[in-house]
């Protein structure tokens, strides 16, 4: 019989319990799936009690801080949030914080970014009741260790930071792709993508914008001849600040990689749903042609490269990323950009230093043909490099 | 000096390609070369409604604007049913003796019935002519006629260039012997090995790849060489022996080159596909075949010449038929000097 949780030990036997009946896979509606959720409603009713009783001060309260600290009128405001108007909504509640605001305020000001977050966090909380959180894929995310407890609470909390992005996919949020997604587990994604980026990466250096040029990303591509390029690729980002999280994709998401412009580093998500070199190399250029290009446009871009849909934005990004593996003039004047061998792909290969592979993927993509050169993309040799993950889906 | 054993005999189809690419054959090698012109099956229907004196003119036209070189053959094929064909012969020998040409005609096993040659007699009595003798011919009851033809004509096996065609011939296939009886039992003026290895068709070759493919005729006469000094060599440059016309389809955008053991294919698609370069191919193969160890130097030929232009721009493209004719003629460049070495050797 199930009761109310009132001491630790009841909470960890309940938790297990959990665990235990998440792992038989029961059907939907069945006994099993209704004692599934009332050990979720239990567990999570614990721990709002029990787990949930420190709070930061709200986001509002840290900037009228501040600004008694340093003496700040309501206009010194208006280069961190914009206007008169928007620093008054911002004020009283009415707007939320967007990002380039956070970014500011926490540079400009220096209060702590975890505190501005929290501002999202409480606009999500607000944003999530429109979310249909019953809709992840909580099976597959404790399968995949993503939250030990898939209660409704911690639900909430896992997606919540990337709700700003992500709810409903607003204006600040790019979205190449026209499939039948499931919106749900692309939350979900990207959430994982967000916090394993907190942990990982803490201890980065700081992310200056001015050290992120195309100069860099040309010798960023050279890594590409070498074997283990796309690690060392990864954290050669590592060294100027930008993160990259390698994290396998959840099913029909449809997504290739992310960019998403976070507080103090852009965020980078790959999902290498390609088991491919051409394809990882192609995938990184665009996402980081995006921060080069667009930081201050968009907060997101989700990008399905595969999707022939290509507006202003990704094209550009497209365009530079295809720019900085090979640039134009010397494609156009490279015998690959005319014939589809072997040879001619190794060729300019040899001549830019960077792996076949890109070479090959760049003359399949130019004529739209994906039958040729099959046996130079790369074909199974990314995946492996990341090994620790779990690719079996 | 080139003596008559150490020329090389090229036999090409009378055709653009090969008029063009032996008209570019610099001055030096066309000491070293006896070509044979072949009269095509598609050549000769053309030719077919004009007035024979006319057919005869267009012939030598022909084979005199392919020309330059020290020795010439002319194998007339199909004319010589025509029903006129005594008066073509008896044409074609007045203008070659007018000009004081040294060409010979080439004659076949099944030719030396027909009516036309014996009228081209006092160009056979003055310049000679040329024996042509394929495997199946060796084999045919005609084969003795040629004795007849020979007293009919007043000439001896010493006036006759003896042409013992191997054509296509397989890896480890020996040229030697192919006419053993016809070679040992009389002193003709020479006798030439012809024969080709080059594919019928590319298609056994997967698009976009380069392939080295054997010079299986030059390889086995280059070992055989060395026993019998005064025998000639002859191919069919980078053609089929026996695909006297062109494919009826549009070829793909490839070029072939002559390499001392080996041709180098550059196998390109058929250009304009769906979703497929166009003829710019043969700019990309140009360049790679620049970069190929096998490439002689845009100074080595009028095709390296070629190859080397267009490699470098990005506007021309050429066509198949131009490219036939650079491979053609950088392939007599090559094999001349070749057997010139061989020779020396």
């Amino acid at each position: 019989m199930i009761k109310v949780i009132k001491t630790p030990e009841e909470y960890a036997a309940n938790l297990a319990r959990l665990h235990s009946l998440l792992d038989r896979d029961p059907e939907r509606d069945s006994q099993l799936a209704e004692e599934i959720e009332l050990l979720a409603l239990l567990l999570s009713t614990y721990e709002a009690v029990n787990f949930d009783n420190l709070s930061a001060p709200s986001p509002i309260e840290a900037i009228r801080f501040r600004m008694e600290q340093l003496d700040l009128a309501q206009k010194d405001l208006i280069k961190y949030i914009g206007s008169a108007s928007r620093v008054s909504e911002v004020l009283s509640g009415k707007r939320p914080l967007t990002l380039p605001m956070i970014r500011s305020l926490h540079e400009g000001l220096g209060i702590p970014a975890d505190v501005l977050i929290g501002e999202q966090y409480s606009d999500v909380e607000v944003a999530t009741d429109t979310f249909d959180i019953t809709k992840l894929p909580r099976k597959e995310m404790v399968r995949r260790r993503w939250l030990e407890l898939p209660s409704d609470h911690n639900l909430r909390a896992f997606i919540a930071p990337v709700l700003p992005y992500a709810a409903a996919f607003k204006r600040t949020v790019h979205f190449r792709g026209t499939r039948n997604i499931d919106t749900h587990a692309l939350v979900a994604w990207l959430a994982r993508v967000w916090h394993r980026a907190q942990v990982e990466a803490s201890e980065l250096p700081p992310y200056e914008p001015a050290n992120l040029t195309v100069d860099l990303l040309s010798e960023l591509v050279r890594l590409s001849s070498l074997e283990r390029g796309p690690v060392i690729a990864l954290e050669f980002l590592e060294h100027v600040g930008v993160a990259v999280v390698v994290e396998p994709a959840l099913p029909r998401t449809f997504v290739d990689g992310v960019t998403l412009f976070g507080v103090q580093r852009p965020i980078i998500g790959l999902t290498l749903r390609f088991d491919r070199l051409d394809n990882f190399w192609y995938v990184l250029l665009h996402e980081l042609s995006h921060i080069l290009l667009h930081s201050l446009t968009a907060s997101l871009f989700l990008d399905d490269l595969e999707s022939g849909v290509v507006d202003d934005l990704e094209r550009q990004a497209d365009d530079l990323a295809t720019q900085i593996a090979i640039p134009e003039e010397v494609w156009k004047s490279s015998p690959a950009s005319k014939i589809r061998t072997r040879q001619a792909a190794e060729h300019l290969a040899r001549q830019l230093r960077i792996s076949t592979a890109i070479v090959a993927g760049r003359i399949r993509r130019h004529y739209d043909d994906y039958r040729v050169l099959g046996d130079l993309v790369g074909q199974g040799e990314v995946r492996k490099l990341f090994s620790g993950l779990d690719w079996s889906n | 000096m080139t003596t008559r054993e150490s020329l090389y005999v090229p036999v090409l189809r009378a055709r653009r390609a090969e008029h063009d690419a032996l008209r570019q054959i610099s001055p030096n090698v066309r000491k070293l070369i006896a070509p044979v012109i072949e009269i095509t099956p598609a050549f000769s229907e053309k030719l077919s409604a004009l007035p024979p004196k006319r057919i005869a003119q267009a012939v030598w036209r022909f084979a005199l604007g392919s020309g330059g070189s020290r020795e010439l053959y002319v194998d007339l094929g199909n004319l010589l049913e025509h029903p006129e064909a005594d008066i073509i012969c008896h044409e074609f020998e007045y203008l070659v003796l007018s000009l004081h040409a040294d060409t010979q005609l080439v004659f076949h096993v099944s030719d030396f019935s027909k009516r036309g040659i014996r009228r081209a007699g006092e160009l056979l009595r003055k310049n000679g002519a040329a024996f042509r003798v394929t495997s199946a011919d060796y084999l045919s009851p005609a084969l003795s006629d040629f004795i007849t033809f020979m007293k009919r004509t007043a000439l001896t096996p010493a006036d006759i260039d003896l042409l013992v065609d191997c054509e296509m011939v397989a890896e480890g296939q020996k040229l030697r012997g192919t006419a053993d009886r016809l070679e040992k039992g009389y002193n003709w003026r020479s006798i030439t090995y012809i024969a080709g290895s080059f594919p019928a068709s590319l298609s056994a070759f997967p698009k976009n790849n380069e392939y080295e493919v054997p010079r299986i005729e030059w390889q086995s006469f280059s070992r055989e060489a060395r026993s019998k000094a005064n025998v000639r060599y002859g191919d069919y440059t980078i053609q089929h022996p026996l695909q006297r016309d062109p494919v009826p389809f549009p070829p793909s955008a490839s070029i072939r080159y002559a390499g001392e053991r080996y041709w180098v294919l550059m196998r390109g698609e058929k250009p304009g596909g769906p979703n497929a370069p166009g003829p710019e191919q043969y700019i990309g193969h140009a360049f790679m075949l620049r970069q190929r160890s096998e490439f002689c130097g845009a100074d080595f030929s009028a095709g390296d010449a070629y190859i080397d232009f267009i490699a470098g721009q990005d506007v021309h493209t050429g066509n198949p038929t131009k490219w036939i004719q650079a491979g053609v003629n950088h392939h007599v460049t090559l094999a001349a000097h070749q057997l010139q070495r061989l020779r020396a050797a």
